[in-house]
């Protein structure tokens, strides 16, 4: 689980503790419902990074 | 009325845009300081373009179904010379020098802009609770949220202050409003609708679509701005017979009000009726999809705004919050969402080899209260934002076309809305359903006590 405060202090981001501490718990639900699904992937799986149903619309 | 009806009485001289565009003013001026739909009204500028469109039909210029049609765009659109703050101080004084590609294309196709209509801050939250711009009512009942981010949008659709206002949905912020104000929104398939001269929240996750009284009113204003064409039915010709309509098995249906649920199944046993094969459909766990989409949504919503986030203090709390949390997603979380996304809009493609659509909710309960954090569904509390989005951002997430559609009144006379899922660029098909199920006058929903 990694430690919110810290990594903010690590990459120097000015974000209060008392709003760290409020944003904590949100972070933490949403790391534990996200950790486990990146090891379903395999090395076929490329990222989406822009995404597209099919084709940009040509308008 | 509606904007066929009113774009039938334009041709037959017994209104004109200038009448009709006066009567939105009028109502824009006795409502909107009670329910705040409108940051910005432009009357002047819309009785002048009103009484231009009525020079051209004399003329015998016509340009279409939106000729002369009074709307609204939601405050992050580009409008050209006028202020579009974003319903956020960061923008507050902004004026674009040119317009979205959108508001081009409705200018092309005649209609009559009214002014801008509030949102959540920035257009991240569900809430439309804006710290700048005010609170926004649902007209429905003065103490309850609109939805958001598009809340003004709707709450001016259903008090008669414009026939459409277009919306934008990162994460449900067309069709939550729609389904708390009680109005139909299209979330088109992404990239059916320019996104050029709208501000960003998710690159990858924006739709632009319209709020409206009708579904096709809707699908008239969506032709206007994309090459979607013919895909009007005819009044009381929207045939469904021979779809298949996908009722979710799993995730969906489950953590909704029981009325609801209750509503969707009876517009799915209506669409039988209509014709159509209704089944029940296994799909991809949407708890999985809605963790990847908020990574995702954290991470692009933070870099779009970039520039801004050392000005703490011109956020509001809750914005802020959601800013903070996006830096704090790691890169490499970012990348195996989107690769995920990938992975799980394969499997979720699958449902289409069963279906033609799929019925959910368009939001799990009726409006909450404003300034209401918490609510128990199904015996579980949690965050009015995430039980809100959950069935909203696989439609996100993976592009799908969307229509959001009212099913009916709750016990305590709230709206209620469901969503047709389709697949992508087949907007015409859900579009045929939402016809069919309104011609049926399945699940009327009553107009707002404020209208008198």
């Amino acid at each position: 689980m990694p430690d919110w405060k810290k990594l903010a202090q690590a990459n120097g981001y000015d974000i209060p503790e008392a709003q760290l501490d409020a944003i904590s718990p949100a972070l933490t639900t949403l790391h534990n419902a996200f950790a486990k699904l990146p090891a379903t992937l395999t090395a076929e799986d490329d990222p989406a990074p822009l995404f597209s149903p099919f084709a940009e619309d040509g308008r | 009325m509606l904007i066929a009806e009113a774009a039938a009485q334009l041709r037959a001289k017994r209104v004109s845009s200038l009448e009709l565009t006066r009567a939105c003013l009028a109502q824009i001026e006795k409502l909107n300081p009670k329910v705040n739909a409108f940051i910005t009204v432009l009357r002047a500028d819309a009785e002048k373009a009103a009484a231009e469109r009525d020079a051209e039909l004399v003329k015998g210029i016509d340009r279409g179904p939106m000729h002369g049609i009074p709307i609204a765009y939601k405050d992050l659109i580009f409008t050209k010379g006028v202020r579009t703050t974003c319903g956020s101080k960061v923008y507050e004084n902004f004026v674009p020098d040119h317009d979205a590609k959108l508001v081009k294309d409705f200018a092309a196709a005649g209609a009559v802009v009214l002014g801008k209509t509030g949102l959540h801050e920035l257009a991240y939250g569900i809430t439309s609770n804006n710290p700048h711009f005010g609170t926004i009512h649902n007209p429905h009942d003065l103490e309850r949220i609109p939805g958001g981010s598009s809340g003004g949008s709707g709450a001016a659709v259903v008090t008669d202050m414009c026939f459409m206002a277009m919306g934008s949905d990162t994460g449900g912020s067309i069709r939550i409003p729609a389904s708390f104000c009680g109005c139909v929104g299209l979330k088109p398939t992404y990239g059916r609708v320019s996104r050029d001269g709208c501000f960003p929240l998710g690159f990858s996750l924006d739709h632009m679509g319209p709020l409206a009284r009708s579904t096709r009113d809707c699908a008239a204003s969506l032709e206007a701005i994309s090459s979607l064409r013919n895909s009007i039915p005819a009044q009381g010709a929207a045939s469904i017979k021979g779809l298949r309509i996908g009722l979710p098995s799993n995730g969906f249906l489950e953590r909704t009000q029981p009325e609801v649920a209750a509503a969707v199944r009876k517009m799915a046993d209506a669409a039988a009726w209509l014709g159509a094969t209704v089944k029940p459909v296994a799909v991809p766990n949407i708890d999985e999809i809605n963790a990847i989409t908020r990574m995702i949504q954290f991470v692009e919503s933070t870099a779009a705004l970039t520039p801004f986030l050392d000005r703490r203090d011109a956020f509001g709390p809750d914005v802020r919050a959601l800013l903070d949390q996006g830096r704090l997603v790691s890169g490499v979380d970012f990348l195996n969402a989107q690769r995920l996304r990938r992975k799980y809009q394969r499997e979720f493609a699958k449902v289409w080899n069963e279906v033609d659509c799929l019925f959910a909710p368009g939001t799990p309960t009726t409006a909450p209260k404003i300034g209401q954090t918490r609510i128990t569904v199904d015996g579980v509390e949690d965050d009015v934002r995430l039980v809100t989005t959950r069935p909203a951002r696989t439609a996100n997430l993976f592009g799908l076309p969307t229509l959001s559609l009212p099913c009916g009144m709750d016990p305590s006379n709230l709206p209620m809305g469901m969503q047709i899922i389709g697949k992508p660029w087949d907007e015409a098909t859900i579009i045929r359903i939402g016809a069919a199920l309104e011609d049926a006058n399945i699940a009327p929903v009553k107009r707002p006590a404020i209208l008198g």
